[in-house]
């Protein structure tokens, strides 16, 4: 999968995804989430994403075990 | 009053040299946005804690302790990336206190350890700044080890200006001016000759230098930084030797004069003979958020220097605050010669904290986390080749 997000003047191909678990930030009213993930590349370059208004059905099962879930939600949007 | 000198080494790509060295990589290799802090890693040495060459230990570890091993039995953490030829910053990686800001400073200069018995003093800021690494918390990483805390430090630097506002400086990324009565916690250094560290000889090239001063040369009390005034160069405007230009200015504009026409200043602090770091001081006053001022730095074009800048990273644009300059950091020839703000960005994201990037507070002397939504001054900066008096 390869990403591109506008602060970036390059494309992010095939990146390893790691999610913050800390970094949770719920918006209770509008049923959305966001989350800072980073992504590695091939050749170790990192890159921090912050992931904004990621809808959620239902916030009482949100945790960590579907974050990374809940990320490839997130990134769908920046997907080329 | 005790002063220190700096010896002049040999010019090399690996930092040491007769006039200045580039400035210390801030460790953030996460990128944030293209052009950024971590898209550029611009600094002296290979990671934070790989030297270019050798220490005079023989490896291209940055920290050591004083035999040249990773056991640190005494807890003595040696910084060779401020190796001048001679002499050594040493670390003591005890937090000590809490005391109100006087005891620190008094406590610091009776510190015994093993057998260096004497010569410690309390870090001055740049010093106790020297170990923020990017990413966790400031020092919290192998071998400086503070922990995941918020604790605050006290430094011997007092705000020009604030002769009961000692500058402090916490594990989280914060710091300032704040009452000397507080009660903080504290680190030790002193300098180890290489006679103390059991060293003969010399290395070449020279693996790194002498921190800068921080420019403050008034004294609140015996041993503070004032009193001290440790570090690298005559004063903080003033080099230890000349500049290509045939004089001892730290500042020049990019004919090696004092008109600034085109507004850039070369910083000869950070010639390593070769590369040397010069700012465009942007007096528009413009402000832009954090995104914007990294687009804005990577567009600047003046005179033929077209191409090339970049926004400054947290240790460059926070190198130029000058703690004697009185009620802002910026105060001083040749950048108020500008119309000066209070904030700038730098490119470094604060913490590894996609929203929060790290600007430089001139009116509180101080690197503050920031969101990145906030709209302040920026200046650019770009390295200059330097070929005689020509820099290109």
């Amino acid at each position: 999968m390869t990403y591109k997000f506008p602060q970036f003047n390059i494309e992010i191909a095939n990146p390893t995804i790691t999610v913050d678990a800390n970094s949770i930030i719920v918006h209770a009213l509008r049923n959305e989430i966001s989350l800072n993930v980073t992504l590695e590349t091939a050749n170790a370059k990192l890159y921090g994403v912050e992931l904004e208004d990621i809808p959620v059905e239902n916030l009482d099962y949100e945790g960590e075990a579907n974050l990374m879930l809940r990320a490839l939600d997130g990134l769908k949007k920046y997907e080329i | 009053m005790i002063k220190d000198t700096y010896i002049k080494g040999v010019a090399t790509g690996g930092g040491g040299g007769s006039v200045g060295a580039k400035l210390m990589k801030t460790n953030q290799t996460i990128s944030f946005a293209t052009g950024d802090d971590g898209d550029l890693q611009q600094g002296r040495l290979n990671s934070f804690f790989i030297l270019n060459s050798n220490s005079v230990f023989g490896t291209n570890e940055r920290f050591t302790d004083e035999l040249g091993t990773q056991v640190y039995a005494n807890r003595i953490i040696i910084d060779h990336s401020t190796d001048n030829g001679t002499e050594i910053l040493g670390y003591y990686n005890v937090r000590q206190g809490a005391d109100v800001w006087a005891d620190a400073v008094a406590n610091a200069l009776s510190l015994s350890v093993s057998t260096f018995t004497s010569g410690w003093r309390l870090t001055n800021f740049k010093e106790l700044l020297n170990l923020f690494k990017i990413g966790n918390r400031a020092m919290n990483y192998s071998p400086i080890n503070q922990g995941v805390g918020n604790n605050r430090y006290w430094t011997s630097t007092t705000l020009e200006g604030y002769s009961n506002q000692p500058y402090f400086a916490s594990n989280a990324w914060q710091g300032g001016g704040v009452p000397a009565t507080q009660s903080y916690e504290w680190l030790g250094c002193r300098n180890f000759t290489y006679s103390d560290l059991g060293v003969t000889g010399a290395i070449n090239p020279i693996v790194g230098a002498t921190l800068m001063k921080t420019g403050q040369t008034t004294s609140y009390r015996t041993g503070d930084d004032g009193d001290l005034e440790d570090g690298r160069a005559t004063d903080f405007l003033t080099l230890g030797s000349n500049n290509p230009f045939g004089n001892t200015n730290r500042f020049t504009d990019e004919l090696g004069g004092a008109t600034y026409t085109n507004k850039i200043v070369i910083d000869w602090s950070t010639f390593n003979g070769t590369i040397v770091l010069g700012f465009y001081a942007d007096n528009s006053g413009t402000t832009r958020d954090w995104n914007a001022s990294i687009d804005w730095a990577l567009t600047v074009s003046i005179g033929t220097f077209t191409s090339g800048w970049y926004l400054p990273n947290k240790s460059q644009m926070y190198s130029l605050i000058n703690d004697g300059a009185a009620g802002q950091g910026l105060n001083y020839s040749p950048f108020f010669l500008f119309s000066i703000g209070t904030g700038y960005w730098s490119g470094t994201t604060t913490n590894n904290v996609t929203t929060y990037g790290t600007m430089i507070a001139a009116n509180r002397y101080s690197a503050e986390r920031v969101i990145k939504t906030l709209a302040v001054r920026a200046y650019a900066v770009r390295e200059f080749t330097v070929t005689g008096t020509t820099l290109t």
